[in-house]
């Protein structure tokens, strides 16, 4: 007797292994979305379509408990069509963008297992590809192709976004050396002014510097010859050279640190133009609408 | 960054001295009128000098006229104090006095004396020349070379109450201010 009870076990639980669960498919779309059924898509599972949706257009969000809301219709459409699971799709859009929002309930317990809202813009058969995608990924058996051929037109979720240029790196380009960062943000009128301009502004820092320096050497010489020399010609003649040297300090001087606050300031507003100008993420990848979930009432 | 920054400071503080004009010579005029010694006046020349003890202390006697105003000066007395503990006199030379001083060209030999006596030296110096009565706005009436005794420092000063400028009529130029010579042996 247990000779026989075993294969029939066995045989058993692989037929209860395999057995693909029914599903029952409710589709509420405002236009004509699929060539076909989305059943051609998941040739190993057992669908079934019913084209009364009504008693799902209510919002979901408005039950008290969206998870368990509609745990007795769920029971009731299950047992009335024998199927595990319903997967109810809405979906809404104008010319540019569309929404769609998936369901998926269990019928044994009634209760949502799981959902999506999506909302994004118009692409070549984005609708059917955003189904196959919600649909695959309910029952895990998604294409990549369907997921490549999503990532070839529509840009990444911002979040998802890894910017290899970033307003923080053109600034501290800039504050490294100026006009950097307007160069590693491709604001290359900018780039060369502000580089041009700097670049004159430490040249004459420079030639203050070294001007002032020459002055204060040249004052020190003649002042020290000046005390030194007990001749009038000679102490008059020095201190003609010493004073005139002590003028031209002192304007180097000035010159020295107004062109030096010049090029700070400078220096100081390339970084934060730089920050400005830096390269960030588009902001209208997405494209403004009444975006809401759908709903019928 | 942060040592860019220490540079940045650092430079800025060490080239952004403005340094004062302080110009400072006893036989000029301007710098004399600047500390309040009007001419005509008589001064030493260095203001000070620091020496060793083996050292031979050189000091030159002036006497600093206006520039824009030529007094036809002719001679001078000066009496000049010192610290005869600390320096004792070497030797004495005539200066320039104008045209006709020994240096001159013309070669011509004023009348130059002196008396030293304990600490007090008195010069007697007489611009001889008949052809040339005035002079120059700064003139060097004697030369006086100290040999130190010790070390310390001294002052050597003009006592004007006895010193004298004379024209060539021998009536008194005013003395207006005096400026003493620092000497310090180390």
């Amino acid at each position: 007797m247990k000779v026989y009870l075993v294969p029939i076990l066995f045989f058993g639980l692989i037929q209860a292994k395999t057995e693909s669960p029914s599903i029952l498919i409710l589709n509420e779309y405002d236009s004509k979305v699929v060539d076909g059924s989305i059943s051609n898509y998941f040739p190993s599972k057992n669908f079934i379509n019913s084209e009364d949706t009504s008693p799902f257009l209510g919002s979901l969000d408005s039950l008290v408990n969206p998870a368990s809301g509609r745990m007795s219709l769920i029971r009731k459409l299950g047992s009335d069509f024998d199927v595990d699971y319903i997967l109810f799709h809405q979906i809404e859009g104008d010319n540019n963008r569309f929404l769609l929002e998936g369901q998926m309930f269990n019928t044994r317990s009634g209760g949502l297992i799981k959902r999506r809202v999506v909302d994004v813009t118009s692409y070549y058969k984005g609708k059917i590809n955003e189904l196959k995608l919600w649909v695959g990924d309910a029952l895990r058996e998604v294409d990549k192709d369907w997921v490549n051929q999503r990532k070839s037109i529509l840009y990444n979720e911002p979040s998802e976004i890894i910017q290899d240029k970033t307003p923080e790196g053109a600034m501290a380009r800039s504050l490294l050396l100026p006009g950097w960062g307007q160069f590693y943000s491709d604001a290359y009128n900018s780039g060369v002014a502000i580089s041009s301009l700097e670049s004159i502004l430490l040249t004459s820092v420079l030639v203050s510097y070294m001007s002032y320096n020459k002055s204060v050497k040249n004052f020190k010489t003649y002042s020290k010859l000046y005390e030194e020399s007990s001749e009038q010609v000679e102490f008059d003649e020095y201190r003609s050279l010493s004073n005139r040297e002590w003028e031209k300090h002192k304007q180097y001087n000035s010159a020295l640190i107004y062109t030096s606050i010049a090029s700070g300031s400078l220096w100081f507003a390339n970084g934060i133009h730089a920050y400005i100008v830096g390269p960030r993420p588009k902001k209208d990848i997405i494209q403004k609408w009444n975006a809401k979930v759908p709903s019928a009432n | 960054m942060r040592l860019v920054s220490i540079f940045l400071i650092t430079f800025f503080l060490s080239n952004c001295t403005v340094y004062d004009n302080n110009l400072d010579n006893p036989n000029d005029n301007e710098a004399n009128e600047e500390l309040g010694v009007f001419p005509p006046s008589v001064v030493f020349f260095p203001k000070e000098q620091t020496k060793t003890v083996s050292d031979t202390v050189s000091v030159g006697a002036y006497a600093v006229f206006s520039d824009t105003s030529i007094v036809p000066f002719s001679g001078a007395h000066l009496n000049i104090k010192y610290d005869n503990s600390l320096l004792e006199i070497d030797s004495i030379a005539p200066g320039w006095i104008g045209p006709g001083s020994i240096t001159d060209s013309n070669k011509t030999t004023p009348l130059f004396t002196y008396v030293e006596d304990q600490g007090i030296l008195d010069i007697y110096a007489y611009y001889l020349s008949t052809s040339d009565i005035s002079i120059d706005s700064l003139t060097h009436i004697a030369e006086i070379w100290f040999k130190p005794k010790s070390v310390g420092s001294s002052i050597v000063s003009y006592d004007t109450s006895e010193c004298q400028l004379i024209k060539f009529d021998e009536t008194i130029i005013p003395i207006n201010g005096t400026r003493e010579a620092s000497i310090i042996i180390q």
